[in-house]
């Protein structure tokens, strides 16, 4: 890997625009930018790369042999948070859809929700998680709707509805304004990734 | 498909224009030496597109070649060399084209069944060419374009699901190369056939409601007038949606060749298109005086 190519810099670019170079790519490639979307470990992959690429160019220059080459984006980990805390009647169904959508499978998990009898807002929050993996975005904008009038109350199905009429905004696409990224905007993603970290997390 | 995909003229360079204008050219040229006269006509922004996202991963840009075509028969104009991008969208072209007179032929009435009716006629020899060459994607195009005509017939009020017919049509096209490659470019079109889709049906609410005609928006928001300015942000926050996934996959691909052209297009082209089109500025170009001419 030429750490230079990836990042689009040269030798003899700057510190400074080396770091500009970085946090541009970051802040594209953000897994937060990519949450629900089939490309995901794709997004993944590459920012893993970057954060190597600027790891090698700084070490490199300050004649270090490995150690941290200064703050980086992307590395969190999304498991291991907040427990849902749904236990109603369906819940050995509804862990079984959670595991479905977790690993892919949406059919599965439209198929186990489909032949279940319950309409409650547990379901409409996991059918609205289905649809919002396969981007059918007006039909998961109903179900989140629908879960959050029905159990007002729910984090996680409040974050899931901002998140998804959100991130057409500014989650790594502003139509006529890209250019000009100002830290605002930054501090506004980095703020809503923590809240997924904490939120998200159960599905 | 409809001619949304569009750059922004003003905001390209004027090579980047020119490219624009080579790679149209080069792409009626190659529909007419694969398939004849006939399908140039069907010759749309969008399939120009879609020349440029199939040959972004090339480095460097050939130079192009001078070529006389029926509509500039005097001077030659400049156009893309062939490759074989420009020949998978000349097969890919006739493949939408001959689909899309199959599906005017099940829903029009009168004149325009007619109309239908002789295209079909006339296209289908290309088409089995066209099959031939690709034959995955024309058996993917023929089951989404059946689910899409059953969806019509029990006027089903789902946006997304009638959209998703039509954007596992769009998703079919792309190349199977079993990579990653592959995965990011049918997401790509996938969410350009569910953004075109839903335009449409947008821009044609006030011609369906008339004529009642199926039309998913109308039924999805219980539409009595053709009136958009009250469901306007919903429908536009839902097509910003596949916007954004569209441009997210892009960022994905690695694209060496035209990378500021195609990018002109998805991040200012189609926002600046969904815009008109939900306040009603849209206005069609291109057509019979102005070939290429943006």
């Amino acid at each position: 890997m030429d750490p230079y190519k990836v990042l689009g810099v040269t030798p003899q670019t700057s510190d400074d625009d080396v770091k500009r170079a970085y946090r541009e790519l970051a802040r594209k490639y953000h897994p937060d930018n990519y949450i629900n979307n089939p490309l995901a470990d794709l997004a993944e992959a590459r920012m893993k790369e970057i954060n190597e690429a600027y790891d090698m160019i700084m070490n490199e220059r300050s004649g270090k042999a490995g150690g941290a080459g200064g703050q980086q984006y992307g590395g969190q980990q999304y498991g291991g948070g907040q427990q849902h805390a749904y236990s109603g009647a369906n819940a050995a169904l509804y862990s079984q859809v959670r595991q479905a959508i977790n690993q892919g499978n949406l059919g599965l998990a439209e198929q186990l929700l489909q032949r279940s009898s319950a309409r409650d807002a547990e379901w409409f929050y996991l059918m609205g998680t289905v649809y919002y993996r396969k981007g059918w975005y007006d039909e998961a904008m109903r179900a989140y709707t629908q879960a959050c009038q029905m159990d007002p109350s729910n984090m996680e199905y409040r974050t899931a509805l901002n998140n998804l009429n959100m991130s057409g905004g500014y989650g790594g696409y502003r139509p006529m304004q890209e250019a000009n990224m100002c830290d605002m905007c930054m501090q506004l993603a980095i703020c809503n990734c923590c809240m997924n970290m904490c939120c998200n997390a159960g599905c | 498909m409809f001619g949304f995909i569009r750059p922004v003229k003003s905001e390209l360079r004027v090579r980047e224009a020119d490219r624009f204008q080579q790679v149209y050219c080069g792409l009626c040229h190659a529909i007419r030496a694969r398939y004849g006269r006939f399908y140039t006509l069907f010759l749309s922004y969008d399939m120009t597109f879609f020349v440029l996202v199939a040959g972004a991963e090339r480095e460097g840009t050939p130079p192009p070649c001078r070529k006389r075509c029926d509509a500039h028969p005097l001077l030659k104009r400049p156009c893309a060399a062939p490759d074989d991008a420009l020949a998978l969208a000349a097969d890919v072209s006739v493949l939408l084209s001959y689909h899309k007179f199959r599906d005017s032929l099940a829903d029009e009435k009168g004149a325009k069944r007619l109309l239908a009716w002789l295209l079909c006629g006339l296209g289908k020899r290309g088409y089995q060419r066209a099959r031939a060459r690709l034959p995955d994607a024309d058996r993917e195009i023929v089951a989404a374009l059946d689910d899409l005509q059953a969806i019509e017939r029990e006027k089903c009020p789902s946006m997304d699901r009638a959209a998703d017919a039509s954007a596992r049509m769009t998703a079919a096209v792309v190349p199977r190369t079993g990579d990653a490659r592959e995965r990011v470019l049918r997401q790509m079109f996938y969410h350009i056939g569910r953004w075109v889709y839903l335009l449409d049906a947008a821009q044609d609410v006030a011609e369906d409601l008339e004529q009642g005609n199926y039309n998913p928006v109308v039924l999805r928001y219980d539409l009595r007038t053709p009136d958009l300015t009250e469901i306007k942000d919903a429908l536009e926050r839902t097509l910003e949606r596949s916007l954004a996934d569209v441009c997210m996959a892009f960022d994905l691909l690695d694209a060496q060749r035209d990378a500021e052209l195609i990018r002109n297009i998805i991040f200012l082209g189609m926002p600046l298109v969904t815009r008109q089109v939900l306040d009603g500025t849209y206005q069609t170009n291109g057509g019979w005086g102005k070939h290429g001419s943006l």
